[in-house]
């Protein structure tokens, strides 16, 4: 396991992202809210880099011919199929199965730190 | 073995040696970047068609709700999206290692569907002629596809007749939206022309429901994007269903058609179908002398793209084993658009020796020596 300092808070701002190289691998950090979040640049699909995808939100399950348009700010659709993702999670909107890999985030004194090779807890304040 | 960008960026000087391929895709949407590029190759009596917008009739009017292409492949400084050919050599031939690329283009379905078909025979060749000039003859791995209209045979022979010998055009190309089947008689002269220079028909998918095309379903317009993109399958069923019972492969004995960006599942489909009812009913169709599944495997192509991509990869394969894919698929990536497949991934399954044929060996005997010739003339 290795912590990598990544960038500062003020780097990235809210509803921003930053696509860094760590490791061998590309790994874009999030900021929702002041909470940050570290996803692998790799869609599980067929491989696009899906952090460069659209940050928008997404019609909620709801009732045949109801619409009820949220998550807005949190959805990662990937350039290329579409699919979506739920940047808090890695995880895709239709199959909480398919996911992208994700990264433990700490912030430490206003620095964003990602820990390659450590199972994620919950996002870092 | 690495692949040589040089074969890429400049003119052959002679043949490729099939034996280096690793990769051809059938299906790239080189774009137009704007219509007055085709002015200079374009008859002054249609700069005002031009002028007023090009075929607008034919405009696309099913749209998902992405922006319906690789948003990474769009080049930032000019919002281009293959619409440049080094551009596109450096995103998708090098990135994936493909040898050689038949150009699709951007307006196939427009020179198909929209409503003047003397307009349309004559963009069509405007259209063929900047291909050739910008995208074909400069490069070693770009091949053209002669753009016809079907709405008028006679023109599209026509079109044929004046390329027909040209190297750096390997297929004739319409849009799977159609008024009536394409084994009509009516599109006769253009299969006729096309065999006569050993070119494979191609349709593909998009424009089905706009300008004078019919609904993109049998039974009429569907609402959704989710829905028009799913029934494309509808009308290749229906055009392939046409071509076998209508005669065209015993006329045409020799003539190859190919079904692009349609998948491939509801070949076998077809097939055990036709085969079923056959014995049935082949009184209707007494110039069918093989069970109608044997003109298929013999006479059609299929593009890979989209490939279905079921939970459990041995259902498709199962599927290709049911269409013999060995002999009748063939690979497409679709680049640019926003359901390409990535040769790497989505393929990985593949068994070798499959692969094999679907990326190099089905395509070579599909559109012959020309593919690996000089395309300068």
């Amino acid at each position: 396991m290795a912590r990598h300092i990544v960038a500062r808070v003020e780097d990235i701002p809210h509803g921003g992202r930053k696509i860094v190289r760590l490791e061998g691998r590309e790994v874009g950090i999030f900021n929702l809210d002041d909470r940050f979040y570290a996803l692998k640049n790799v869609c599980p699909h067929q491989g696009a880099r899906v952090c460069l995808g659209r940050i928008v939100g997404t019609t909620l399950p709801s009732e045949v011919y109801e619409f009820k348009y949220g998550l807005e700010g949190r959805i990662l659709r990937c350039p290329w199929h579409e699919w979506e993702y739920d940047i808090t999670t890695g995880r895709s909107v239709f199959d909480e199965n398919v996911r992208i890999v994700t990264y433990a985030v700490e912030v430490v004194d206003g620095e964003i730190a990602v820990t390659i090779g450590a199972e994620r807890p919950a996002a870092a304040d | 073995m690495a692949i040589a960008t040089d074969l890429h960026t400049r003119p052959l000087t002679e043949s490729l040696d099939p034996a280096t391929l690793r990769l051809i895709d059938t299906d790239i949407h080189n774009d137009l970047p704007s219509l007055q590029e085709l002015r200079p190759f374009l008859a002054r009596e249609w700069h005002p068609y031009l002028d007023n917008g090009g075929p607008k009739f034919a405009a696309r009017y099913y749209a998902n709700t992405g922006s319906g292409r690789m948003d990474d492949a769009v080049r930032e400084e000019d919002g281009l999206c293959a619409g440049d050919p080094d551009w596109t050599i450096g995103q998708l031939m090098v990135k994936y290692r493909i040898d050689l690329g038949v150009l699709t283009g951007g307006l196939t379905g427009a020179i198909s569907v929209d409503h003047n078909a003397r307009f349309l025979a004559a963009l069509a060749s405007a259209y063929n002629d900047w291909t050739l000039e910008k995208w074909v003859r400069p490069y070693g791995c770009f091949k053209g596809s002669i753009l016809v209209t079907p709405q008028d045979a006679a023109a599209a022979a026509r079109e044929i007749h004046r390329l027909g010998d040209d190297p750096g055009m390997v297929q004739v190309l319409l849009a799977s939206a159609a008024r009536i089947p394409y084994g009509n008689v009516c599109y006769w002269p253009l299969y006729e022309a096309a065999v006569q220079y050993d070119l494979p028909v191609a349709i593909h998918v998009g424009a089905e429901g706009t300008g004078i095309a019919n609904p993109p379903t049998g039974v009429g317009y569907p609402s959704t994007y989710l829905e028009f993109h799913t029934d494309h399958s509808q009308t290749m069923m229906a055009h392939c269903v046409s071509l076998v019972t209508e005669g065209v492969f015993e006329r045409f004995p020799t003539l190859k058609f190919a079904f692009i960006e349609g998948g491939v599942c509801w070949a076998p489909y077809v097939m055990g179908r036709l085969d079923r009812l056959y014995p049935q009913l082949k009184a209707e169709t007494p110039w069918l002398k093989r069970p109608p599944s044997e003109y298929i495997i013999s006479n059609c192509y299929f593009s890979t793209q989209p490939i279905e991509e079921p939970d459990d990869h041995k259902q498709l394969l199962q599927l290709l084993a049911m269409l013999h894919a060995e002999k009748t698929v063939v690979f497409a990536s679709d680049y640019p658009h926003w359901d390409f497949d990535n040769p790497i991934l989505a393929f990985a399954h593949f068994p070798k020796e499959l692969k094999c044929r679907v990326f190099v060996e089905n395509a070579l005997e599909m559109y012959g020596p020309r593919l690996l010739a000089p395309s300068a003339r």
